[in-house]
């Protein structure tokens, strides 16, 4: 019994003493909380590192169109359609990036043979209602069509479809109605 | 028409319940407080993982590992490039890979620290688990700083590291490594030797050794229930074998070999050693390069292969079939905390509600991995 009683006590203490142990280390913070750790995120904003993978962006004057990113994608985050212009080079009418499926893993930018052509902004807040408002759109859209196929695009010509330039109206189509689709 | 036995009530503990560490839910057969039998259904993120692998190149699917574990990525990343490099066959350089071992242990103890603090939370003290998240904020901030992510790296690819350290890395980790192990006796202090955590842990859920393999737990797990089994030191990849660390075994300081508190105090101790191995990686630096020349078209030899490394959360294996192709022809993730799981049923049999959280806290699973 007294045994008994005894241990109890003992643990009692025990207790007690560890709980000013813990006490001691918490109390140590409360007189000098020493490094900082905890931001007033709204008004104070920390600046990400320069390796900071945030939000995507294309310079696209300097898009060669190799489509390089919208391959090595993982999650077909980027869609990218084009055509060849007069000069015979790849011109990007489509660039679309899709911030909402971009899982940022950065295996685009790598993948990127030019310097500073597709590159993540250190930019991270860009919440949406809507998920239209997070994709963002770099496309050049259609040649500028100097005579012909210029003039015939804007009259409601619907048999168009089976036009002469079978690949170039179609390309600029499909960009226009992701456009509309996008607003 | 089923007999209902009165004697019972079944009782859903989670999916969305703070104390199953993600989406778990567990069925639990109550006698009053005390619980009967446990069954865990699990599923609730399933995302196919291993059939996603399927469809992807090889480098492609290194994003998708750091979603197995999203606690310990680069440990991930290092088990799914471990696999593939074992199949293609190319030596990696040396910056390459003590660059991967210091990201491998600085994960481990962010990750051994996120284990600490839910563990305390879920004992109902919660400055322990803020503590943790102010240590880790640091590592996470050295992730940031080297690969730009602070969550999902993606950091460690096939062949070496995606890019090499920024200035200033060097010293910010050598700051790190002088503020971190002084912590560790002031979780001691806090939460450790408290004597209502150890009353709270001590003697509750033993898992002996016998159990420990038969369930094929893995991990600090295994340690606790006194068997020194490190695949860093059993079969050691990369450059373990050259370095000096201990490997902590339970010892039933508070109580019996394998009980919650060893499984809980295995993480504190295995801090302090993962802090040692970083401080001599970071002495051990030579110049080099940080990736082996990889062909940017990767097709692996066809083959298959098994590949294990000792993640946070006990052994994280991946087993590689490859035609040839582009494309992995299938890829089986074994996952550590699928393993740590399956013993729950066995060990909570009559154990009270409030002592079946210690279990699964002081188990650390995480559920991403589970499902996959």
């Amino acid at each position: 019994m007294t045994e008994n009683s005894k241990g109890y006590f003992k643990k009692m203490l025990d207790a007690v003493k560890s709980v000013f142990t813990g006490l001691g280390v918490t109390i140590g913070y409360g007189v000098s909380p020493g490094r900082e750790v905890t931001q007033q995120y709204p008004e104070v904003k920390r600046e990400p590192y320069d390796r900071f993978r945030g939000k995507l962006f294309v310079d696209i004057n300097i898009c060669t169109g190799c489509t390089a990113c919208a391959r090595i994608c993982p999650v077909d985050a980027i869609v990218l359609k084009t055509v060849r212009d007069e000069n015979k080079k790849l011109r990007p009418v489509v660039f679309d990036i899709d911030n909402a499926r971009c899982i940022y893993c950065g295996l685009c930018v790598e993948a990127c043979p030019v310097d500073n052509c597709l590159y993540f902004r250190k930019e991270y807040e860009f919440s949406s209602y809507s998920k239209d408002e997070l994709i963002s759109h770099f496309g050049l859209g259609e040649l500028p069509q100097p005579d012909k196929p210029a003039a015939d695009r804007p009259s409601p010509d619907m048999p168009a479809q089976a036009g002469p330039a079978k690949d170039q109206p179609v390309q600029g189509k499909t960009d226009e109605t992701r456009k509309e689709e996008g607003k | 028409m089923a007999v209902v036995d009165e004697r019972f009530m079944d009782l859903n503990m989670g999916p969305q319940h703070p104390s199953t560490h993600g989406v778990l839910r567990l069925l639990i057969k109550t006698d009053g407080e005390v619980v009967s039998r446990v069954t865990p259904y699990i599923g609730y993120l399933h995302r196919a993982l291993e059939k996603i692998a399927e469809r992807l190149t090889y480098p492609q699917f290194t994003p998708f590992t750091d979603r197995l574990d999203y606690l310990a990525s680069m440990n991930c990343n290092l088990a799914y490039a471990l696999t593939v490099e074992k199949l293609l066959n190319i030596e990696i350089p040396r910056r390459a890979q003590i660059l991967r071992v210091i990201m491998a242990e600085l994960n481990r103890i962010s990750s051994h620290l996120i284990a600490f603090g839910s563990l305390s939370s879920d004992m109902g003290a919660f400055t322990p688990f803020l503590f943790g998240i102010r240590e880790r904020e640091f590592i996470n901030d050295l992730f940031e700083m080297v690969c730009g992510a602070r969550l999902t790296y993606n950091y460690i690819r096939i062949g070496g590291v995606a890019q090499d350290i920024p200035d200033g890395f060097i010293d910010k980790t050598k700051e790190f490594l002088d503020y971190f192990p002084p912590k560790i006796k002031e979780y001691n202090d806090l939460l450790s030797y408290n004597a209502i955590f150890i009353k709270r842990l001590a003697n509750i859920a033993v898992i002996s050794p016998e159990d420990a393999l038969d369930y094929g737990v893995t991990g600090p797990n295994l340690r606790a229930s006194g068997i020194k089994w490190d695949l860093r030191r059993e079969e050691p990849y990369l450059m373990y074998n050259e370095l000096d660390f201990d490997i902590p075994v339970g010892r039933g300081e508070m109580g019996r070999v394998g009980d919650a508190w060893d499984r809980y105090m295995m993480r504190i101790y295995e801090m302090e050693q993962s802090a040692k191995i970083v401080r001599q990686c970071i002495d051990m630096f030579q110049q080099g390069d940080h990736i082996a020349k990889v062909p940017k078209v990767l097709k692996v030899p066809a083959g298959e292969v098994y590949v294990r490394a000792e993640n946070p959360r006990g052994e994280l294996g991946f087993y590689l079939i490859s035609d040839g192709s582009t494309k992995p022809y299938r890829l089986k993730i074994r996952a550590p905390s699928f393993a740590n799981l399956s013993i729950v049923p066995k060990l909570s049999g009559g154990v009270m509600i409030a002592d079946l959280v210690a279990i699964i806290g002081s188990l650390d699973i995480i559920l991403p991995e589970i499902d996959r």
